[in-house]
């Protein structure tokens, strides 16, 4: 739904996008960059709102560059920032996006109610914006993202400001959005655990290009280990391990065990049940999207 | 899912597949919406106060006239208040009208993060502003038109009004002349406005705007002798002066600036419509509204 | 030898009039890491004034050091603060305003100093742009900068790591490990709590105005005994490892929850583990993964808080 082939954008001497490539299709896709690194820029282009120096982008179907309007007219923003008109009510706000999102008055004001409801601020629907926590403002602003029903939808630092029990549940209802609803969705995000739990795919920008893309299980590749954690005699069971034959290492309270074969599986649990320990935590451990992001230093 | 006569709906996401309307939707749906914020519609009481108080100032005239009419019944037209008079005679609630809705049409939106949410959805920043601008002048033209209206439509209900021959320019001075003001008062105010967040700040700049050059202009002419064409940057000298020369009349107690051929004046006002609108235009292309 | 910093609430509450934000709390707090953790609106941004000494308490008293933040200048010369708000940066640079803060602590060499702590948070001291054209994460750190240009004793973070991005947070967690490391007091709020994890262990929890929980969150999911910890398993004979884990007598549930996976319930979690490597050889049963769910930090908020 998004496709880039060789985009640049320059402001002045600066290069902010070198020669974006990259295809963002179908589900919910994480946008993960430095600040600086050309994530905002390459949103700017999405929407049209800035114009592009080279290369091809296809919005939707079309160019945001020569039909920024029509392209808009499908696209659900949520901005970083949470200004938003005080004196407006949660409803009259969304309803006015959505009509200006072109849906006609009687279907706008229906489904600002749905979406206010979806997101959980069904009762606070009629308080004035001024009045709300920065939890319910994201809320409002992720109801005026969706309630016109738009093929794609933006998101950027969505749990921003949000305490940990309220991230979840955004977190989930953005999932939910994502894979119920058909709609597209792209993430910008600093948060890589975020990511990790609510993606289907990721793109990484760096000093203006696209460093990684691809599935999140794409990305983390086959299993480069085991993570063993134990509730005692750590030390011996390292040592019994290593005698078996295994790459054994322990750092930070946890044993990684190469894990070269399926009998390595085995070999661990006959050593912990030899020394009779307790088992809290075996997992195999792939790359994390964490290497991945930070295993590209410029 | 039924069974027998019991039902169970699905409360789950409902797509849109209705109509959409066209882009030009959003321009007319912000124009509207502004009407009414301004207008202190769909707001608190005291959103109403002002735009209410300046419009009764605006329509007084008007009904004093009428009223004087009807009650002493057997008048000549030249006791009455002129339609050329009306702008003049209005000039200052005029002045504060724009002072009110322009800022509030433009300030807020850039104050608040709304500007940017606006140009995120089908709206690039021409459109945005045809948006206001239609707004702040279909306001404006409530009471540059609207008075000269009601008197007609009053005056000829009560007999007093022009014959059916006569009507049709009347009328079409009287949209001229409406309109112009309008479009004057609009274009500089949203001028103004486009350059500060501050609604006070902004409301103060448009009543500044307004009438400081008018009275240096006129302090000028009447001590050093400095050419007459100098009027024509004062704002409510030009609307009032278009206002008479589209009506044929002389205000009463001014010396009627004959030097000034009427296309001058109209030129006057013309250029400072273009001038307000250039303005505008200019600074909301730099504005960066995308964080 | 000055003895090592430490931060004492002492029974605090604050109210507003009728609202009252913070009620009866009481922790002290040593060298080290400590993340202050809570739900918005339940008082955690009012505890933070509370220590910073931005407001002072209505009952109940806070000693950083021993002194009253709020009384004792002295105090606020070993305090570095990074308050939450976004502060109405004026048309400094970088340097600039963290100069003003070295000058106002009377350091030395205030400029040095100023340079220095800009270094020490990845910022270069030569920038000549002023301090509104920096995005929210420069700005950010220039806020910590100007927190410890003078080299506090205690440090005070609401929020620290907001705008910024994965590696300046990675550098950020970093640099606070380090500084509780080398034996300052440091207090840190954070919503994301994966980057708690890795600030260190101990906790306190702020919820409904009342301290929830205090101390290190592993042992704190071992206090709540009554919620059984769920377990994990998978296993390539599920049903049959279940059947003999059944025997051991720790388990209060179980749960097919997919074809090789199994979800244990219990409340003597020490019994269960030490069961399941055995248990699963005698039976010939293959271990491909066990993990405790809720027991991470996460579970451990939503218990304190969802009470």
């Amino acid at each position: 739904m998004i496709s880039a082939r060789g985009v640049v954008k320059r402001y002045g001497r600066t290069t902010a996008l070198a020669g974006i490539d990259v295809e963002i299709g179908p589900g919910v896709t994480g946008l993960l960059g430095s600040n600086g690194a050309g994530k905002t820029t390459f949103i700017s282009l999405v929407l049209g709102l800035r114009s592009r120096d080279a290369g091809e982008l296809t919005v939707l179907g079309q160019d945001p560059a020569s039909a920024g309007i029509a392209v808009r007219a499908r696209i659900g923003y949520a901005p970083e920032h949470h200004d938003l008109p005080a004196e407006l009510t949660a409803t009259e706000l969304v309803r006015h996006l959505a009509e200006q999102h072109l849906l006609p008055r009687r279907a706008a004001v229906q489904r600002t109610n749905d979406a206010l409801w979806l997101v959980g601020l069904g009762e606070e629907r009629f308080r004035a914006v001024s009045t709300m926590s920065t939890g319910q403002r994201q809320r409002v602003k992720l109801a005026a993202a969706i309630a016109h029903d738009p093929m794609l939808v933006l998101l950027d630092e969505p749990t921003d400001g949000l305490d940990p029990m309220q991230r979840v549940e955004m977190l989930s209802l953005i999932r939910r959005i994502g894979t119920e609803f058909g709609m597209q969705i792209l993430i910008s995000s600093h948060h890589l655990e975020e990511v990790e739990r609510i993606c289907d795919s990721v793109v990484i920008v760096e000093g203006g290009e696209v460093v990684h893309a691809g599935t999140l299980a794409g990305l983390r590749s086959g299993p480069e280990g085991l993570v063993i954690e134990v509730d005692e005699r750590m030390g011996e069971l390292v040592s019994l391990l290593a005698g078996r034959g295994l790459e054994v290492t322990a750092h930070e309270g946890r044993i990684l065990v190469g894990a070269g074969s399926p009998d390595a599986y085995d070999a661990v649990r006959d050593a912990v049940a030899e020394l009779g320990v307790g088992l809290r935590r075996l997992e195999p451990r792939g790359r994390t999207l964490e290497d991945v992001y930070l295993g590209e230093e410029p | 899912m039924t069974s027998g006569d019991a039902r169970l709906f699905d409360l789950g996401y409902r797509a849109y597949d209705g109509p959409r309307e066209r882009p030009a939707y959003a321009v007319v749906s912000l124009a509207v919406f502004t009407v009414r914020r301004v207008l202190g519609l769909g707001r608190g009481a005291r959103h109403k106060v002002l735009p209410a108080i300046t419009l009764a100032i605006a329509y007084l005239p008007a009904l004093g006239s009428v009223a004087f009419a009807v009650i002493v019944n057997d008048v000549a037209a030249g006791d009455l208040i002129g339609y050329g008079d009306y702008m003049f005679i209005i000039g200052s609630a005029l002045a504060l009208f724009a002072a009110l809705i322009a800022p509030e049409a433009l300030c807020p939106d850039r104050r608040s993060g709304m500007l940017g949410l606006y140009l995120s959805g089908p709206l690039d920043r021409t459109r945005y502003l045809v948006a206001k601008g239609s707004a702040v002048l279909a306001v404006m033209l409530l009471i540059t038109l609207g008075p000269l209206l009601f008197m007609l439509l009053a005056f000829e209900l009560a007999g007093f009004g022009p014959g059916a021959a006569e009507l049709p320019k009347l009328l079409l001075q009287i949209l001229a002349t409406g309109v112009a003001t309008a479009l004057l008062y609009a274009a500089l105010a949203m001028a103004v406005s486009s350059l500060t967040t501050r609604r006070a700040a902004a409301a103060v700049g448009v009543i500044l705007l307004i009438f400081v050059p008018a009275n240096v202009v006129r302090a000028a002419i009447e001590s050093t002798g400095a050419p007459d064409e100098l009027d024509l940057l004062s704002s409510p000298f030009v609307a009032a002066e278009l206002a008479y020369r589209i009506f044929g009349e002389t205000p009463d107690d001014v010396e009627p600036v004959t030097r000034l051929s009427t296309w001058l004046v109209a030129g006057g006002v013309a250029a400072a419509v273009a001038a307000g609108a250039l303005i505008c235009w200019l600074r909301y292309r730099r504005l960066e509204a995308f964080r | 030898m000055t003895p090592e910093p430490r931060v004492v609430a002492d029974n605090v509450s604050k109210w507003f009039g009728a609202l009252v934000a913070v009620s009866d709390v009481s922790f002290d707090v040593g060298p080290g890491v400590t993340a202050l953790l809570g739900p918005n609106g339940a008082g955690k941004s009012t505890m933070f004034r509370l220590l910073c000494g931005l407001a002072r308490p209505s009952k109940g008293s806070v000693r950083v050091l021993g002194r009253d933040p709020r009384d004792d200048p002295g105090v606020a010369r070993r305090i570095g603060l990074v308050p939450q708000q976004e502060n109405v940066f004026e048309a400094l640079t970088a340097h600039e305003f963290v100069l003003l803060s070295a000058r106002l602590h009377g350091l030395a060499d205030p400029a040095g100093a100023a340079s220095a702590a800009l270094d020490t948070v990845g910022l270069d001291p030569g920038d000549t742009r002023r301090l509104p054209s920096y995005s929210k994460g420069m700005r950010q750190r220039v806020k910590v900068a100007q927190a410890i240009v003078h080299d506090p004793a205690v440090l005070v973070l609401d929020e620290p790591l907001t705008g910024l991005d994965p590696r300046q947070r990675r550098d950020m967690v970093a640099l606070f490990r380090r500084f509780g490391a080398e034996g300052r007091c440091v207090i840190v709020s954070s919503h994301v709590l994966e980057e708690v994890e890795r600030l260190g262990s101990r906790i306190l929890v702020i919820s409904q105005g009342r301290l929830g929980a205090a101390g290190d969150f592993r042992e704190l999911r071992a206090l709540m005994d009554d919620r059984p910890l769920r377990i994990r398993v998978r296993t390539d004979r599920p049903r049959e490892l279940a059947g003999a884990l059944l025997g051991s007598g720790a388990l209060v549930g179980v749960r097919l929850e997919s074809e090789d996976v199994l979800e244990l319930d219990t409340t003597d979690a020490r019994t269960l583990t030490h069961a399941l490597a055995p248990t699963a050889r005698a039976i010939d049963a293959r271990l491909l993964e066990v993990r405790a769910l809720d027991a991470d930090l996460e579970g451990v908020f939503r218990y304190v808080v969802q009470r």
